[in-house]
């Protein structure tokens, strides 16, 4: 309980002199607001957004195509990953191409999925969904392919069928790689649905950010990125705590997840 | 010219073999002319070469060997998870192809799954054949119980000690109610004290059930106290060196480990190692 406490105080205080300090320095070395704005404007700007509503639609534009883009994108890359560490065919086939596609820069396909997606929400989502794709492909093969071998000879030796093996040996072995993937996506799925709002939208955070540029309105970009961070941080919470309550037998073992 | 002693040791089957079942007098396992080469980057490696051995119904038979003769090997081919080379093994007269739905195997270890309760695991035999599940239920809690596990049925395989894991997986391998019961080293990665508990544990299951049971032990007094006959195998490639049959009176306790009759046995199979050893 008392390490419950501190460990929400202890980052508040810290929060709250960073803050102090930022407003402080900002009075005390007079920096312009165009370049810094005060904490105090873009509080303001917050409330402004939030409580009159101008801020709603955006967010909801951008939760929605991060949220279904990433449900998308994640789906698809878990079953096509499992398709292929479980197919030897599809996998020579296929994983050459997947991995020479995962050392592209993916942001640079944007204009290309605004091209074929158009400037509505449907280029977002594919633009979230194509980020997402690869953490979860990668490591639901690399979770797959882990899998003890000792229990699947077991499976064998009581003649269990494949998909049995499949769905439930494979599959739980390989749910702490799948974790691992999904928390590094929430951060690209943003990412993603930021970089598709700066290259052709008309609304959303991203879009926001890019048309306070115009007027040099520093105090609208902090409160649209600290929107994004919010959802950046509920979205990577739920997933620890889905994680926690789901895989409860790996314990404290933490897996290392690639990176980007 | 060792087939030959083994032939002249054997003798009739002792009332506890006889009554056991329907094979009567027959062998529920056979190998015949057994061969395992193993092709690896080193070429080709024999692991068993020429074993032949028959076990009969009912009766507990150890083998034992140096490390690498090939025990685990053989014991794969008798799973179904490992074609031989030349040779073949018989099942209930049936030349063993694949896994054998009236084979149970334990595992020297426990391999359980981790994400399922002992219950669901010692169950997975069951769904593995697509057999009823909910009906079987009743027999895996009593296989628990015959494990004096009944109290952790709903628990979790890392909530249990190395132990009372072996013992979910020695019940995993009776559901089926398997004629045969294959264990390759089940206790190796026990310590000394459970290990013996395991040992009367595992003789009062087998006395309760009557298995047909192929262990494999590094262990002599392990195979002496529990077996009715102990093969010993040569060092790599694996072939049958002699056969001992264990008269020792059943049920046997701790106590009869100190009798002087299991000390000669103990110390006749010794005495065979060393000179296997010695042997160029
Ligand atoms: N998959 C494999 N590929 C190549 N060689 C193998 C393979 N498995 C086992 N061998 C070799 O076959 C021989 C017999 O191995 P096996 O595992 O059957 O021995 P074992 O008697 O069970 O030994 P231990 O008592 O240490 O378990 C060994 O020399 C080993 O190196
Ligand atoms: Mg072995």
């Amino acid at each position: 309980m008392r390490n419950r406490i501190s460990s929400v105080i202890y980052p508040l205080c810290t929060f709250v002199v960073l803050v102090a300090v930022w407003q402080l320095s900002i009075e005390l070395l007079g920096v312009p607001d165009y370049i810094l704005p005060r904490p105090l404007a873009v509080l303001a700007c917050l409330k402004a957004g939030y409580i009159d509503g101008e801020f709603w639609p955006h967010f909801a534009f951008t939760l929605s195509s991060t949220l279904i883009g990433y449900v998308l994108g994640c789906s698809v890359a878990i079953v096509i990953g499992a398709v292929l560490a479980e197919s030897r065919t599809f996998e020579k086939s296929f994983y050459p191409f997947i991995v020479a596609l995962q050392s592209m820069p993916k942001v640079a396909l944007a204009p290309l999925i605004i091209v074929w997606f158009g400037y509505g929400i449907w280029s977002k989502i594919a633009m979230v969904a194509l980020m997402c794709f690869f953490p979860l492909f990668v490591n639901t093969v690399a979770g797959i392919r882990q899998t003890d071998p000792a229990l699947l000879n077991m499976m064998k030796a009581f003649s269990a069928p494949g998909w049995m093996t499949f769905q439930r040996v494979k599959l739980f072995a390989a749910a702490g790689h799948i974790f691992a993937g999904l928390q590094i996506a929430v951060v690209l799925s943003l990412i993603g649905a930021v970089v598709g709002e700066f290259v052709a939208s008309s609304e959303g955070l991203g879009w926001l950010i890019q048309s306070s540029l115009s007027n040099f309105d520093t105090a609208q970009m902090f409160a649209a990125l600290f929107s994004l961070v919010m959802i950046g941080l509920i979205g990577t919470t739920a997933i620890q705590v889905l994680h926690r309550r789901l895989i409860f037998w790996d314990g404290n073992k933490r897996i290392a997840a690639p990176a980007e | 010219m060792f087939q030959r002693r083994a032939r002249e040791l054997r003798i009739e089957p002792d009332v506890a073999n006889t009554e056991a079942g329907l094979h009567h007098k027959d062998n529920v396992l056979e190998a015949e002319h057994l061969s395992v080469v193993y092709q690896s980057s080193r070429g080709p490696q024999r692991a068993v070469d020429d074993l032949s051995l028959s076990i009969r119904a009912g009766e507990f038979v150890s083998i034992l060997g140096p490390s690498g003769c090939g025990k685990s090997t053989f014991l794969n081919v008798v799973a179904g998870l490992l074609q031989p080379s030349s040779g073949g093994v018989k099942v209930l007269g049936e030349t063993v192809a694949s896994p054998r739905a009236d084979v149970g195997v334990v595992f020297q270890k426990p391999t359980l799954l981790p994400w399922a309760t002992v219950l669901e695991n010692v169950l997975i035999p069951v769904r593995a054949l697509r057999q009823d599940v909910a009906a079987a239920r009743p027999r895996a809690q009593e296989l628990l119980a015959l494990v004096g596990l009944q109290a952790f049925a709903h628990h979790y395989p890392d909530e249990l000690s190395g132990g009372m894991q072996q013992r979910v997986g020695i019940a995993r391998a009776l559901i089926r109610d398997p004629a045969i019961l294959l264990m390759d080293e089940p206790f190796a990665a026990l310590d000394a004290m459970t290990r013996e508990r395991m040992s009367i544990e595992l003789q009062d299951i087998w006395t309760a059930r009557r298995k047909t049971v192929l262990f494999i032990t590094h262990s002599i007094p392990e195979a002496v106290f529990l077996s009715d006959r102990v093969l010993v195998m040569t060092p790599s490639p694996g072939r049958l060196h002699a056969e001992i049959i264990i008269d020792l009176p059943r049920l046997r306790s701790l106590d009869s480990m100190s009798s002087p009759a299991f000390g000669a046995i103990c110390g006749k199979i010794r005495r065979m190692f060393n000179d296997q050893v010695k042997a160029p």
